[in-house]
């Protein structure tokens, strides 16, 4: 039996890739998912943005906010393998009752 | 007797209408009807219950009923670990 749950994902990117490598990854983010049976219900791009404290030494990073329908039992599957690649910066998964409408107020803020 | 009853009437609501202390209403900024979403990506609202050296402000202070509270501190701590929030300073004012 699979409990699809609705969950929320930020990601933060390395700043020094190009834009074509950085749309490889996202592409390889979504087959991920897809590849452990969820889906992806909405995506959106905040862009590059100043870190309020540095990681890893970069003072900036490639935001990018996703919203997951997926079986909770496979996200730690998922976590390993990003931990395992060096572009991905950091990440969280956020369980939710309900996904919000877009766009978000961070992103709103900012035009 | 005369004493007795003024002692009394001091203590009303009448006598204290223009001080601070007195008849003031505390309620929660985040149980009322129309009031705001905690949310970990709302920086600017997020900061509001900060203080200036980046701590929680605790509820005491800012009237935060319990149950919103431990959302809050769970969603502030969501953003300083996404670095949207610094951990030692305020980014909004």
């Amino acid at each position: 039996m699979e409990f699809m749950t609705k969950f929320e994902a930020v990601i933060l990117l390395n700043p020094e890739i190009s834009t074509k490598v950085r749309s490889d990854i996202i592409n390889s983010f979504n087959d991920l998912i897809s590849d452990s049976s969820g889906k992806i219900v909405d995506n959106e791009d905040w862009g590059l943005r100043d870190l309020s404290y540095k990681i890893e030494n970069f003072s900036k990073a490639f935001y990018n906010f996703f919203q997951i329908e997926i079986d909770g039992k496979k996200i730690e599957d998922i976590k390993k393998t990003l931990t395992q690649n060096e572009n991905f910066i950091r990440h969280i998964f956020v369980k939710v009752d309900n996904h919000q409408e877009l766009p978000t107020k961070l992103n709103y803020e900012k035009k | 007797m005369k004493k007795n009853n003024k002692k009394f009437k001091s203590r009303g609501r009448d006598e204290n209408k223009n001080s601070p202390f007195e008849d003031r209403r505390k309620f929660c900024p985040f149980s009322q009807k129309n009031s705001p979403k905690i949310d970990y990506k709302d920086i600017k609202l997020l900061s509001r219950y900060v203080s200036e050296k980046g701590k929680i402000t605790p509820s005491r202070i800012t009237n935060v009923s319990r149950s919103k509270q431990l959302e809050l501190s769970k969603a502030i701590k969501r953003s300083r670990f996404l670095s949207l929030m610094s951990f030692t300073t305020k980014s909004f004012y």
